[in-house]
């Protein structure tokens, strides 16, 4: 007895896999991908730049708003560019996990971070700029800092 | 035979709407890491048969994504082809097989390169790619699924991988991204 079945393709798992990729690539959020919450920080100034970000863990954190006795290891931007701080938890709940609803970046000059020892940098507070911001004041700013 | 199907049509529609893109996205699936032999050897065998799965699904997604003016640009690194979209609401990333998906907030300028070694985003998703040739079949419900809903296991592996191939092929020093991109 012959069947022609195998030569049949069921259409039906096919239309539920296009219909699955239709979706997913239409999709704001498709399934599997992981979301990133960003703060942008842009270099707006003529010089190079590395933010510091007190997110406590043991270091610093507002309202202590001195420097951590450990020289932390800062990501350097330079000018007219930008950087993304990403977190897999909203900085929402980031922040609120600090001591207060405030989030302190310190920007140092880049050249000072390089030659100066840490300690240097911390007793004589060699920053540029701070920004305490809370939560609202980000959501404000859509997350993006612009130094200065 | 149906996912030769799935395949045509995604090309086709994906060709009608970013010919450039789209193109770009079909030659991926012959280019492999020329920063390593042996690496670029292992994925030209894996890719189509321990990992052939998550290589289908990546290669149809960017179509369709492609299709839909999801994607911006299309750029090749270390085997891997990465598939963009820029100016989106979020900063969001997938990786099936060696065709990670990614989304951002700002547009890429200058050297493809430089953008990938100095944003950790792009070398994230890259080092999922590793997980894709160890797991096989299993990535998407091993590495896949727990990644997205958020485990930091999946996470870690994926910046160790990244930090390892980065560190060696580019120079790249990981630890400024430790704090948001743990290791361990």
């Amino acid at each position: 007895m012959k069947t022609n079945s195998v030569n049949k393709v069921p259409l039906y798992p096919i239309i539920i896999v296009l219909v699955i990729f239709l979706y997913a690539g239409s999709c704001d959020k498709p399934p599997l991908v992981e979301r990133f919450y960003s703060i942008e920080i842009t270099n707006s100034s003529v010089d190079t730049i590395c933010p510091y970000l007190a997110l406590g863990e043991g270091l610093t954190q507002y309202p202590d708003t001195t420097l951590p006795s450990d020289r932390p290891a800062l990501v350097k931007i330079a000018p007219n560019k930008r950087f993304y701080y990403d977190s897999r938890k909203t900085w929402n709940q980031r922040i609120d996990e600090l001591a207060a609803d405030t989030l302190s970046i310190f920007i140092i000059d880049a050249g000072v971070y390089r030659e100066s020892s840490w300690s240097v940098i911390r007793d004589q507070y060699l920053i540029l700029k701070r920004f305490d911001l809370s939560v609202d004041d980000l959501k404000s700013i859509n997350w993006k800092v612009s130094y200065p | 035979m149906g996912g030769k199907a799935v395949n045509t049509l995604s090309t086709i529609t994906s060709l009608c709407n970013n010919s450039k893109n789209a193109g770009k996205i079909l030659l991926g699936k012959t280019y492999t890491d020329e920063n390593n032999f042996w690496h670029g050897l292992t994925q030209s065998i894996t890719r189509y048969t321990w990992e052939g799965l998550q290589t289908w699904a990546g290669y149809n997604f960017s179509q369709f994504r492609n299709t839909f003016g999801g994607v911006d640009r299309v750029d090749y690194l270390g085997g891997a082809t990465f598939v963009t979209g820029e100016n989106r609401e979020y900063r969001q990333g997938v990786s099936l097989g060696n065709y990670p998906n990614i989304w951002l907030w700002d547009e890429i300028e200058g050297n493809f390169d430089e953008r990938v070694t100095s944003d950790p985003i792009f070398m994230h998703e890259y080092g999922h790619t590793f997980d894709s040739q160890w797991f096989g079949p299993l990535y998407l419900p091993v590495i896949g699924i727990p990644s997205a809903s958020g485990a930091l296991w999946t996470e870690k592996r994926a910046n160790r991988y990244a930090k390892r191939y980065f560190e060696k092929h580019y120079g790249v020093d990981w630890t400024p991204f430790l704090t948001l991109y743990p290791i361990k």
